[in-house]
């Protein structure tokens, strides 16, 4: 045998080897077995994957369940939550953290415009701080449930204080006129203000006399401002 | 010696298939199957040939080729008029396989009993 004959010898086995194997490997590849099965192979095979599937339906079946679950959780996790954020909102309200509207009435108070007569005092012809404080203390008492001057919330740190000519309010300088508006029963702030004796009727004795400008009127829709200022606290702490 | 050179052929042929990642369709294994056939057929024909010293190594691999080609076009034909052609092409080559063999088994034979008859002789 020449080196030609090997050669051309040795291409061929090396074709049939490679080939012969590809074409095993192709036909013992698994989805071609079932080709060569029997019947009860075939029917044990579809037993085991019957049982693998009524598993796995079990599976799906648990895991829906855990979703359910989870889902009404996290469903019950928002609702104390809501709950929480509207007790929030609820109390913001109260404590005048909030813009708020409603019926209620407006007091607008100015000092007077008349020329000071000699020998009187300059300190009837204006509107004091403890005249707004009475008003205001007033209007808590008859049911007022938001109160602001000029635009100033009244909250549970307001106060209401004279410095020098103006008012101070949450710490902010009011000038005349002051415009008291009070959320609540119109009705009731109304007989409240108007009591005899009361600050209305003292205030508008002053009216009469000096001329200092004063209006009582009820409103269907009033619009407060929301308190602005620090609501941090740095000394009180909670009691345990 | 060099008659182990085929056979060390074919063992890095099955080797190289093994490790090699080739992924057969359905479609491509009848040709497979064909082209198998033939090489082992061509084989046959080879030993035959250098058993009656008639080997051509030209002849040899042209046979080769040109029959799995004509495997191969044969069942592309069979596929196409819906006849199975190739069950024709692995009769053919199976046919041959068997010719080839039952020639080279009548050679070996009559080689050995030449042989005998030598040794008788001697």
């Amino acid at each position: 045998m020449n080196s030609r004959t090997i050669w051309a010898l040795s291409i061929v086995c090396f074709i049939i080897g490679l080939l012969s194997v590809t074409q095993i490997k192709f036909y013992e590849a698994p989805k071609y077995t079932l080709f060569s099965m029997r019947n009860e192979q075939l029917i044990d095979l579809v037993e085991k994957l019957e049982a693998q599937r009524n598993d796995l339906i079990q599976e799906i079946t648990t895991l829906r369940e855990q979703i359910r679950q989870y889902e009404e959780s996290s469903a019950r996790e928002k609702t104390v939550l809501e709950g929480m954020l509207k007790e929030l909102n609820r109390v913001k309200l109260w404590a005048g953290l909030l813009p708020v509207k409603g019926p209620g009435v407006i007091i607008t108070l100015d000092d007077s415009k008349r020329k000071i007569k000699v020998g009187e005092n300059p300190e009837n012809y204006i509107i004091h701080d403890y005249d707004l404080r009475e008003i205001v203390n007033e209007l808590w008492t008859s049911g007022a449930e938001a109160i602001a001057i000029n635009e100033q919330r009244i909250v549970v740190t307001s106060e209401i204080r004279c410095v020098g000519t103006t008012i101070l309010v949450n710490g902010v300088r009011l000038s005349p006129p002051y415009v008291v508006k009070a959320i609540g029963n119109p009705d009731s702030l109304m007989n409240a203000l108007n009591m005899p004796g009361g600050i209305i009727s003292a205030l508008s004795y002053i009216s009469k006399e000096y001329g200092i400008i004063l209006k009582v009127e009820k409103s269907d829709m009033l619009e407060l401002p929301p308190y602005e200022g620090s609501i941090s606290l740095r000394y009180t702490r909670e009691r345990e | 010696m060099k008659a182990l050179v085929p056979v060390i052929a074919l063992l890095i042929g099955i080797i190289i298939g093994v490790f090699l990642p080739i992924q057969v369709t359905p479609f491509y294994a009848r040709y497979i199957a064909i082209v198998i056939l033939v090489a082992m057929d061509t084989i046959f024909g080879g030993i035959r040939t250098i058993l009656e010293s008639t080997f051509d190594a030209t002849v040899f691999l042209s046979g080769f080729f040109v029959n799995s080609l004509l495997g191969v076009i044969l069942i592309s034909i069979g596929d196409r008029l819906g006849v199975d052609l190739y069950l024709a092409a692995i009769v053919a080559f199976g046919v041959r396989i068997f010719q080839n063999l039952a020639v080279i088994r009548r050679y070996i034979i009559r080689k050995l009993s030449e042989k005998s008859r030598e040794i008788k002789d001697g």
